[in-house]
């Protein structure tokens, strides 16, 4: 018999019998608490400017304005959107004058645009004049200059508003430099599918899980490194090889059973960091936002993605990232002769440095991209406009990294597994 | 039954630990034999798969020793190996049964009967790291037997335990060397004399002599000599012969040693015995061999 389940629920035991697992548990959860209490207590919100309340109360305030205005994205709405903007910058009484200049009073934002907030910061980016100024990232697009759109538009001059929309996604993709003529194909092909009109909603939950989400996969990541780096070096650090490897299943099933233990963990670790955060800022901030289109967010965005597919697609990346880092320190932890120590060492490097070099190695071209797979950048939210080319096909990079990353995973348990095989007792 | 161990050496860097042994053994119990760093843990550790030979090769029943058969057949001991201090004793039986590939229903039972049969039956669901050094030795005798072993492999099996345990699992031994093979390694030669129907010798990775306790203590039969003198006379022949045994009775000495020529006056020859054979090769009469 090769007992793998029973060997599987020995494994189990062994990790949850270990003091790293408490620890692990109880950092993980007190790094969520901090994160989504800090996104709360560190957040500029409108209602809390001269106003003795909480933060959370002011982002309740906000939220309660914003709501007054979800829905498509219609001429109407970005009518609406304009009128109220166009009263505001009308009356001198919103604007007050000190030192450093002319300011928009608080009041006047929350009664005027606060309502059509996403509307009118996605007017001002589509429809900004000076495209250099804008600034991309992962989810974010922020307009650096001076220019108000929505300061000088009319109703009328808005009422193109999804085709000029698709323009500036266009426009945004044939600017980008690196790009090869297919990617620039499919990512025209992807706006073409952008569903307009786009849907608005209050989505300060999911803005505040996104921005997160990168420092909380790299929580998962060493949280991971804690509970499996002794998965096999253990064995050898307690002298329990011997007594392993010279029996039937200790070079067969047992390893089997380590490496599924190990993917589990991952699996349910990154689940559990990822899941319980993103619960977390949903509970705080509201559930609402899942079916707001990516664009809102950031139009220069090719995927026709809502923000909950998105965080889905991302979640799954999670996984996948740390799943196959389990792999690596499966690896690593047979491959040491001795001690855990090195594991946790190298284990350790492996996800800091990819981390800091990664940007500075973007002009590398071939290490960057190689950087990419690494799972602390594949756990990056990011959606941009580079695709993986194989055989004249393009994959979107979420999807080859899922691919790539299920072959490496294979890869290195296989390396795993041989090298606890041959290892040398004593 | 048979395992056949073909030239086999380990070498670690610079040093040779195991040289060219080549041994065939069948049902019985075989001690082995050796001062520190002989190379017996070594040797053991390849017969059980769990360090490859540098050269040569180990097999049982026709099967190598890395073939999951041979493992299947195989009861080890190991001379300081490690348990898991969260699992309870019958977790570690449980999980050790499930290594050896045993169902759950004859886990349970071998389980049960091993426990009890090494004294610890009524602490089964007593966490290990609660156990005594000689309850743990127990616990590893247990495990080595789960699988009903055909070629059981002990490394010090007796370390820790009292003296009354310890001719407990010599019997035990003993009886489990009529039907397969027992090849037990120790320090303890009163074990190996009591129980080893053919002692092996190591020294320096060599397997300097095999046979039945009348055949390797063939080597020094008529040159053991014991005496009885004063201090004097006892200090200056312990520095000319080599010394077994030197035990004060008042003032006087009762020596016991080792002479390949003439013995001084009024020794008296002594029967040899493994602890003189051992004695002689490894202690003060370095050289031998």
């Amino acid at each position: 018999m090769n007992n793998f389940r029973a060997l599987a629920g020995f494994e189990f035991k062994k990790i949850f019998g270990r003091r790293t697992f408490p620890a692990a548990i109880i950092i993980c959860l007190g790094i969520i608490a901090v994160t989504v209490f800090s996104s709360i207590s560190g957040g500029s919100f409108h209602h809390s400017v001269g106003r003795d309340i909480s933060k959370y109360e002011a982002m309740k305030l906000d939220k309660a304005v914003i709501l007054t205005n979800r829905g498509y994205i219609s001429s109407e709405l970005i009518s609406k959107a304009l009128l109220s903007n166009r009263e505001m910058i009308s009356n001198e009484d919103n604007f007050f004058v000190n030192e450093y200049g002319r300011h928009l009073k608080e009041e006047a934002y929350i009664r005027y645009i606060l309502p059509y907030e996403p509307v009118v910061e996605l007017i001002n980016k589509v429809y900004a004049e000076d495209l250099d100024w804008l600034a991309m990232d992962a989810l974010s697009l922020e307009y650096l200059g001076e220019d108000k759109a929505a300061d000088r538009l009319s109703p009328e001059q808005a009422e193109n508003f999804d085709s000029v929309l698709k323009d500036f996604a266009r426009t945004m993709t044939l600017r980008e430099k690196g790009l090869s003529a297919a990617e620039v194909e499919k990512n025209l092909e992807l706006i073409e599918s952008i569903e307009t009109p786009l849907y608005s909603d209050y989505f300060g939950g999911y803005e505040a899980y996104i921005m997160s989400s990168k420092g909380l996969a790299i929580t998962a990541l060493f949280m991971l490194l804690l509970l499996l780096s002794p998965i096999f070096s253990n064995e050898y650090e307690e002298k329990t090889d011997q007594i392993i490897l010279c029996t039937r299943n200790g070079k067969g099933s047992l390893c089997r059973a380590k490496l599924f233990v190990s993917l589990v963990i991952s699996v349910l670790g990154a689940a559990l960091v990822m899941g319980l955060s993103w619960l977390a800022f949903l509970l705080i901030y509201g559930f609402e936002g899942g079916n707001v289109n990516i664009q809102v967010a950031n139009p220069g965005c090719t995927y026709p993605l809502t923000l909950l597919e998105a965080c889905l697609i991302h979640f799954v990346s999670v996984l996948f990232a740390c799943a196959l880092f389990a792999a690596m320190v499966c690896f690593l932890s047979a491959r040491v002769k001795r001690s855990t120590a090195p594991v946790v060492i190298i284990g350790t490097l492996l996800t800091i440095i990819p981390m800091f070099i990664w940007a500075p190695l973007k002009s590398s071209g071939p290490i960057y991209e190689l950087l990419k797979f690494f799972p602390v950048n594949s756990v990056s939210f990011g959606f941009d406009r580079s695709f993986i080319e194989i055989f004249g096909i393009l994959f979107a990079p979420y999807k080859f990294i899922w691919a790539f990353s299920t072959l490496l995973i294979a890869a290195f348990s296989f390396l795993a597994v041989r090298s606890f095989k041959r290892h040398q007792s004593g | 039954m048979e395992l056949r161990i073909d030239r086999v050496s380990k070498q670690y860097k610079n040093k040779l630990a195991v040289d060219r042994v080549s041994l065939d053994l069948r049902e019985g119990v075989y001690g082995l034999l050796g001062e520190n760093g002989a190379g017996k843990t070594s040797l053991i550790r390849m017969i059980c798969g769990v360090l490859s030979p540098s050269s040569g090769s180990i097999s049982f029943e026709g099967l190598d020793a890395g073939d999951e058969e041979y493992r299947a057949m195989l009861g080890y001991l190991p001379q300081n190996f490690g348990y898991y201090p969260e699992f309870s004793a019958q977790d570690f039986m449980y999980y050790m049964a499930g290594l050896k590939g045993l169902t759950k229903a004859k886990a349970r039972t071998r389980t049960g009967e091993l426990l009890e049969l090494v004294s610890l039956g009524d602490v089964a669901k007593k966490k290990v790291k609660t156990f005594s050094g000689g309850m743990k030795q127990r616990l590893g005798i247990a495990q080595t037997l789960l699988n009903d072993p055909k070629l059981l492999i002990l490394d010090e099996p007796t370390a820790g335990l009292d003296p009354k345990e310890r001719i407990r699992f010599r019997n035990l031994i003993s009886r489990l060397g009529r039907d397969r093979i027992v090849l037990l390694s120790t320090h303890i030669v009163s074990d190996v004399e009591h129980i080893a129907g053919t002692i092996l010798l190591m020294k320096k990775g060599r397997l300097i002599h095999q046979g039945s306790l009348e055949e390797v203590t063939q080597v020094i039969r008529g040159k053991v000599y014991e005496l009885v003198s004063c201090g004097e006379r006892a200090e200056a022949l312990a520095r000319s012969y080599s010394v077994i045994n030197y035990r004060s009775e008042g003032e006087k000495v009762l020596l016991r040693f080792v002479c390949e020529g003439e013995p001084p006056e009024g020794a008296t020859e002594a029967p040899a015995g493994l602890e003189d054979l051992y004695l002689y090769y490894f202690s003060e009469a370095e050289g031998h061999e």
